[in-house]
C-alpha cells in the first residue's frame, strides 16, 4: 500500500467520524435545549424539581448557650454548614412529631416558660412567617400524618437541651405555646452546640440585655468587626433593552403568539396581551407582571394551601425558575374577584442576607396569586449580583443605626426619643436608581412602631 | 438666747444640706445601665451600656491583671487587653444611649470608662470584673457540695 492510499483511507475515516459526531449532536440534543431559556432568564438556578423543604426555611437559628450568651446563625458562607447541621437535627425532631401522631402529647404552656427556655442551653428556630401547620405536615410528615397536633401554625420553636429536654412550639396564629417533652437527650444537637461554643462565635444580645428596652424577642450583634460584607453590583434578570429576549420571554406566557399584540408605552414598558386571557407587562427596570383576565377554569378541589404552593412552584419553574437562595417569605389567604385564593411571596438572599429593593420594601422578588389551583397573578423582579468588592470599613453598630432612625422620625427641635424597635437585622438593599448596573449594599432593616426603615450599614444614611 | 438660736439654725441648715447632698451634687457624665461593682461572670463578653449627653466621647478599655516575679516576689500589674477589631472610642448619638461589647480575659479584669462631655468635663469610671471558666465554677460548686458541714459541727461540739 503506497502513501497515497493510506492518506485516502485516513481522509475517508475522518469524514465518516465527523458525519457520525454531527448526527449525534443534532439528534441527541433536543432543539429546545439548544435554544435555552437562559436566553430569557440569565443566571437563575435552573433546578427543575422544586422541593417544598427547600423554601420553608428558618429565617435564623439562635443558639442559646445558657444565661446571656447567644449566637445567631444565618445560612451564609461562614455558618452555612453548622446552620444546616443544626436544622437537620431540628428537622429530625419535627419528623418525629409529625409522624409520631397520637404518641406525641402536647401541653399548652405559658409564654414565661418559652422565655425561660431561651435562658437555658437551647436552640431557637425562627421562621419568616407563621406558616400553616399543613405546610409542615407536608414537609416533615409526608402529607396526612400528624393531624391530631393541636398547633394551627408554626412561627418558631425552641429545642431545650439537657436532661429535661423539651420542644416548645410558638403557634403564631393562636398566640400560644405548646410543649412536648423529649423522650431522650438529643446527643447530636448537644454535641453541635458544644462544638459551636468552643469556637467562640459572635455573640448576639437582646435589647433587654443591652439595656435599650425591655424587649428580648430578637437579638443583635455588638461586635461588628466580625462582619465582612461586600458591596455588590446588581443587574436585572431581564435585559429590557433586548427585544428578542423580551419577545422570547413573552412567548412562555402565551400559547399562541400570533394572537398577541405588543404595545410599547411612553415610559419604555412593554405590554403583551391576547385581549382575551392574559396580559404581561415588562417595565424598563425589569419588573414583570402577569395578569389573567378570567379566573374561571380553576379546579375547586385544589383550593387548599399545599395545592396552591404546588401550583405556584410549577408555574415559577416554567416562567423563569427560582433564583438561588430563595425562600418562601409569606403565604396568606386572599380574595380576588370574589374568589378565595392564596398569595405566596418568595424572596431571595445574598450570602444569607435578605434582599430589599429601594422603593419596594413591601414587595417580594416573586409574588404569585393562586386561585383554585390556577395562577392568576405573577410578579417577578429579580437582580443578580455580578460583581462584589470588599469594604475596609466597620459596619454601623445597631445603636448607631437606631440613632439614624431617631434623627429621621424626630422633627426639627423636637426632643429625640428612643424608637420602639420591634425587630432589627442585616440585609442587602438594591438601589434601583440609574441604569442597568445598580448598587447592592448592606443595610440595617429596622422595624419600629412608626414603620420600617432601611439604614445604609456602611454610610449611616437613611435609605428608606 | 440669740447665740443658742443661731447655733441651732446653723446645725439645722447643715443637717438639711446633708440630706439634700446627693440631689444637689452634679450628675455624672455617664449613667451606666449596670454599674460595674466587682462583677463575677462566666461570660467572656460583657456589655457596657448606658446614657450620656449627646456628643459625649466615651472610651472603654479593659485591663487584665498580670503577675510578675520581681526579686523573688510576686508583683501584680495591669496590662491593657486590646480588643481586636473593636474601636475603644465612641461618640454618643442623638438618643443619648450607647452600648459596647468588651471581651474579658480569664481572671481579674479592670474595666475603665472615660467620658468627656461636650463641655470638656471628664469622668472616669472603673470597675473590677472576674471571669471564671464554667469548669472552675462547676468545681467550686462541687467542692461546696462535698463539704461536710456535719463533721465540722461535730468537731466544734467536741
Amino acid at each position: 500500500m503506497n502513501k497515497e492510499k493510506i492518506k485516502n483511507w485516513i481522509l475517508i475515516g475522518l469524514v465518516l467520524l465527523s458525519f457520525g459526531l454531527t448526527t449525534q449532536l443534532w439528534l441527541s440534543v433536543p432543539i429546545d435545549k439548544m435554544i435555552t431559556e437562559d436566553q430569557a432568564f440569565s443566571g437563575q438556578d435552573s433546578k427543575e424539581d422544586y422541593d417544598l423543604s427547600s423554601f420553608v426555611l428558618p429565617q435564623y437559628i439562635v443558639v442559646n448557650f445558657g444565661g446571656q450568651s447567644h449566637t445567631k446563625l444565618i445560612n451564609d458562607s461562614s455558618n452555612g454548614r453548622v446552620f444546616a447541621e443544626i436544622y437537620q437535627g431540628v428537622s429530625d425532631i419535627l419528623k418525629n412529631i409529625f409522624i409520631g401522631g397520637q404518641n406525641i402529647a402536647f401541653e399548652q404552656v405559658k409564654w414565661e416558660e418559652w422565655m425561660a427556655a431561651r435562658e437555658r442551653k437551647s436552640i431557637e428556630v425562627e421562621y419568616r412567617w407563621a406558616f400553616d401547620v399543613s405546610i409542615f405536615r407536608e414537609v416533615f410528615g409526608g402529607g396526612k400524618a400528624g393531624e391530631d397536633i393541636p398547633v394551627a401554625s408554626i412561627k418558631g420553636l425552641i429545642v431545650s437541651l439537657g436532661r429535661n429536654g423539651a420542644v416548645y412550639i410558638n403557634d403564631g396564629a393562636g398566640g400560644t405555646v405548646y410543649k412536648w417533652e423529649l423522650p431522650d437527650i438529643h446527643t447530636l444537637l448537644e454535641r453541635l452546640v458544644e462544638h459551636l461554643e468552643e469556637q467562640d462565635p459572635v455573640k448576639y444580645w437582646s435589647l433587654k440585655e443591652i439595656g435599650y428596652s425591655e424587649d428580648s424577642s430578637f437579638y443583635v450583634p455588638l461586635d461588628m468587626s466580625s462582619f465582612n460584607l461586600p458591596i455588590g453590583t446588581a443587574m436585572t434578570e431581564l435585559d429590557t433593552g433586548a427585544q428578542a429576549i423580551l419577545d422570547a420571554q413573552a412567548s412562555v406566557f402565551f400559547s399562541d403568539m400570533s394572537m398577541v399584540r405588543k404595545i410599547t408605552e411612553m415610559n419604555g414598558s412593554y405590554i403583551y396581551t391576547d385581549n382575551q386571557s392574559a396580559l404581561l407587562r415588562i417595565d424598563s427596570s425589569g419588573l414583570m407582571e402577569y395578569l389573567v383576565y378570567s379566573y374561571a377554569g380553576g379546579d375547586r378541589n385544589r383550593a387548599d394551601i399545599n395545592s396552591a404552593i404546588d401550583a405556584a412552584l410549577k408555574f415559577i419553574n416554567a416562567h423563569g425558575g427560582m433564583p438561588e437562595q430563595s425562600y418562601l417569605e409569606e403565604i396568606r389567604e386572599v380574595v380576588e374577584n370574589d374568589y378565595r385564593g392564596h398569595l405566596l411571596k418568595f424572596n431571595y438572599a445574598y450570602n444569607g442576607l435578605p434582599f430589599f429593593r429601594r422603593g419596594g420594601l413591601e414587595t417580594s422578588a416573586i409574588e404569585v396569586t393562586v386561585v383554585e389551583g390556577k395562577v392568576v397573578k405573577y410578579t417577578r423582579n429579580i437582580h443578580h449580583i455580578t460583581k462584589a468588592r470588599i469594604v475596609q470599613k466597620p459596619l454601623l453598630y445597631p445603636v448607631q443605626a437606631a440613632d439614624v432612625v431617631v434623627e429621621a422620625i424626630s422633627g426639627f427641635g423636637e426632643e429625640k426619643r428612643l424608637p420602639v424597635i420591634l425587630d432589627m437585622y442585616l440585609g442587602y438593599c438594591i438601589d434601583t436608581e440609574g441604569t442597568k448596573e445598580y448598587q447592592a449594599f448592606p443595610v440595617w432593616h429596622i422595624k419600629t412602631e412608626e414603620g420600617a426603615f432601611i439604614v445604609d450599614a456602611y454610610e449611616g444614611r437613611l435609605v428608606e | 438666747m440669740l447665740r443658742k438660736g443661731s447655733l441651732i439654725l446653723f446645725i439645722s441648715l447643715i443637717l438639711i444640706l446633708n440630706m439634700y447632698a446627693p440631689a444637689l451634687a452634679a450628675p455624672g457624665i455617664v449613667e451606666l445601665i449596670k454599674p460595674i461593682t466587682d462583677i463575677k461572670t462566666v461570660n467572656k463578653n460583657m456589655i457596657i451600656s448606658g446614657w450620656a449627653k449627646v456628643d459625649t466621647s466615651i472610651e472603654v478599655r479593659v485591663y487584665s491583671r498580670v503577675a510578675q516575679k520581681v526579686d523573688g516576689e510576686e508583683v501584680h500589674s495591669w496590662e491593657e487587653y486590646v480588643q481586636s477589631g473593636k474601636e475603644a472610642g465612641l461618640v454618643v448619638g442623638p438618643t443619648g444611649f450607647f452600648a459596647r461589647e468588651v471581651e474579658l480575659k480569664n481572671g481579674t479584669n479592670k474595666v475603665v470608662i472615660k467620658a468627656v462631655n461636650p463641655e470638656g468635663e471628664e469622668e472616669i469610671i472603673e470597675g473590677m470584673v472576674t471571669l471564671s471558666s464554667k469548669e472552675e465554677v462547676r468545681e467550686a460548686v462541687q467542692n461546696l457540695l462535698n463539704f461536710n458541714f456535719l463533721d465540722i459541727i461535730k468537731k466544734i461540739i467536741k
